[in-house]
């Protein structure tokens, strides 16, 4: 770690911990909603940029953490210690299932397949009323008390998404760079000569499917205790809109992208919602400007910005051969 | 004592709707199976073609002068999307680059005619009733299969027997070579991208007499399109025609018999299809 990324984790860390001291309530709600959709387009990112895998499904996944903890503390009445942890086994199920379908079809046909497998969920959410309760699904959940700390009021739940984001980041930035996560970058960038080499390449990317569920799990979870709401609108088309253009805002190919997408994204929609009724209009149109102009992202390895930067840092420095 | 009558009605009804998933497949299978793009503004092509046939209805048009504004209008909007598109390179970004245009114009569409679910009225001539076999059945139904078939044929007849035919042929086989061989492609998928939104635009003001439609339809109808498609084959017509049929039987039938699951049926479906062809009914092994 270098200077200046030891001086930006610090500050960014001071920032984000001080947060509900000094800034107000709304804010920290925002950020808190930032979070979280910055961990779910981590998910995409860690399928897209490191798999070559493009899902939009993620918020099915999402939407099912959801739907366990509404019927395990409506209809079961059971506690949200256990209910947490079963949430993101629940998550993980449904992206097991969607994988071995999904996993059938390579990039576009993987995606056609996902958003096909996404939006049949969404279907069934609506026509089934005895267990998800049907379009309105479930409102006015619950929100734990863990250590005699209610998650119902912002800060306490803010720090609980904070810690799950950074909790959720190390894990996954350990993930891509361990040897499970080179294979998968070796089957990203040349699943022939993976597989001529005898690495399984469908059960790595089913792999990282299945563990892209656990992190879209945890998401939902904090999701749910925010809105204590859950409906199959949360596995809708226009939610996974906001996780592609967060991870696609911030940077398709790494993770920090996601967060920083994730943040850029809330404040953005919260601003256009305030001047504006149509922010769809203006949100299609920013997704549009977004792949148009900066496919990349703005944290991107896009060449022609290294290119840029080594020609901007070539005026002072000449480099080193 | 089985009921034949009922039975026939719902067949009739699966055949008439797997005509209406047909009409709105084979646009988006058009495009597909040319350039790779998997058209995610497809429903919201429909859409804006009901509204449009809608818009000359209601303003003292007739059916048929909606039915042309809804086909030229989306195409016209196909058109604009392409200039979008071509700007991109690869298969993703382009797709995802339709999801945004998608979400702009669904946005534009309610706040032009708002929320209220809205439809069309067939004319009388083909709005009266129709007796086969003893049974009778309204004939606006039996009319969008007709159209269904003459549509198949004729896009047959465009893909087998036509110079732009055997390119889109050539090209989805291997559309590298086809520019080699001094094939302009970047026009003839503009022209394939227009046509695959003609036929959505129609497919709108077709669906739109045969349903209800608003806000959120869009979605239903994207996934209808990406489960007759995906069953079918991608890029393949005759396989469009083959996951119309069963995606429009398995929907009427689980309707009536099994209401409330008809989303799981069709998933059911969708899974049974893939377990045993990955690549669709009628598609091509992925090279």
């Amino acid at each position: 770690m270098n200077r200046y990324k030891l001086g930006l984790t610090l500050l960014l860390a001071a920032l984000f911990l001080s947060l509900p001291l000094w800034a107000p309530l709304f804010t920290v709600q925002l950020v808190t909603r930032g979070l979280y959709l910055g961990i779910l387009a981590m998910t995409f990112i860690l399928l897209q940029g490191y798999a070559n895998l493009l899902s939009l499904a993620q918020m099915s996944f999402a939407a099912m953490a959801g739907y366990v903890i509404a019927v395990g503390t409506v209809k079961l009445g059971m506690s949200h210690a256990i209910l947490a942890p079963l949430a993101i086994v629940g998550a993980v199920a449904l992206a097991a299932v969607f994988g071995l379908i999904a996993i059938r079809g390579e990039r576009i046909y993987f995606l056609m397949m996902t958003l096909a497998l996404g939006q049949l969920f969404y279907g069934i959410g609506m026509e089934n009323i005895s267990i998800m309760g049907g379009q309105y699904g479930y409102t006015g959940l619950t929100r734990p008390v863990f250590f005699g700390i209610s998650f119902g009021s912002t800060s306490p739940l803010y720090y609980l998404t904070l810690i799950a984001t950074i909790l959720s980041y190390l894990a996954l930035k350990r993930l891509v760079s361990s040897p499970f996560g080179l294979v998968l970058q070796g089957i990203r960038d040349n699943p022939r000569r993976m597989a001529g080499l005898g690495f399984n390449v469908q059960l790595h990317r089913y792999l990282v499917i299945v563990i892209s569920g656990a992190f879209a799990g945890i998401a939902g979870v904090l999701t749910t205790y925010f809105t204590g709401v859950i409906s199959p609108s949360r596995a809708g088309l226009s939610q996974s809109v906001m996780v592609v253009m967060a991870a696609l805002v911030g940077g398709g190919a790494v993770l920090e992208g996601g967060l920083l997408g994730g943040l850029i994204i809330v404040f953005l929609i919260t601003i256009i919602n305030r001047l504006t009724q149509r922010y769809w209009t203006i949100i299609g149109a920013l997704f549009i400007l977004v792949v148009l102009f900066l496919p990349n992202g703005l944290l991107s390895n896009d060449v022609r910005l290294r290119e840029w930067i080594q020609k901007a840092r070539g005026r002072t420095r000449q480099p080193e051969h | 004592m089985v009921d034949f009558g009922g039975l026939f009605v719902k067949a009739v009804n699966g055949l008439t709707f797997a005509g209406l998933l047909f009409v709105l497949a084979s646009g988006f299978t058009l495009i597909f199976g040319l350039m790779r793009i998997v058209n995610l503004s497809h429903g919201v092509y429909y859409l804006l073609g009901a509204y449009l046939a809608y818009a000359v209805q209601h303003n003292k048009g007739s059916w048929v002068a909606g039915v042309a504004a809804a086909t030229i209008g989306v195409g016209l909007l196909s058109f604009i999307s392409y200039l979008l598109v071509r700007r991109v390179k690869g298969d993703a970004p382009q797709t995802l680059l339709t999801l945004g245009i998608g979400t702009l114009v669904a946005d534009v569409i309610l706040w032009i005619w708002g929320g209220n679910p809205k439809s069309l009225d067939a004319p009388s001539s083909i709005r009266v009733p129709v007796t086969i076999a003893g049974f009778t059945y309204p004939g606006y139904r039996y009319f969008v299969l007709i159209v269904a078939i003459v549509l198949a044929v004729g896009l047959w007849y465009l893909l087998k027997h036509t110079q732009l035919g055997r390119i889109i042929r050539a090209g989805v086989d291997n559309r590298i070579m086809v520019s080699a061989l001094g094939i302009n492609v970047d026009r003839i998928f503009n022209q394939v991208f227009v046509l695959g939104g003609l036929i959505s635009g129609f497919a709108g003001a077709l669906g739109g007499t045969f349903m209800a439609f608003g806000p959120g339809k869009d979605l239903d109808i994207l996934v209808y399109a990406l489960v007759v498609v995906i069953i079918g084959g991608l890029g393949s017509v005759a396989g469009s025609a083959a996951g119309a049929v069963i995606v429009g039987l398995v929907d009427s039938f689980g309707r009536s018999y099994l209401s409330g699951f008809a989303i799981f049926l069709l998933s059911g479906t969708l899974i049974l299809v893939l377990a045993f062809r990955p690549q669709g009914l009628f598609g091509k092994a992925e090279r």
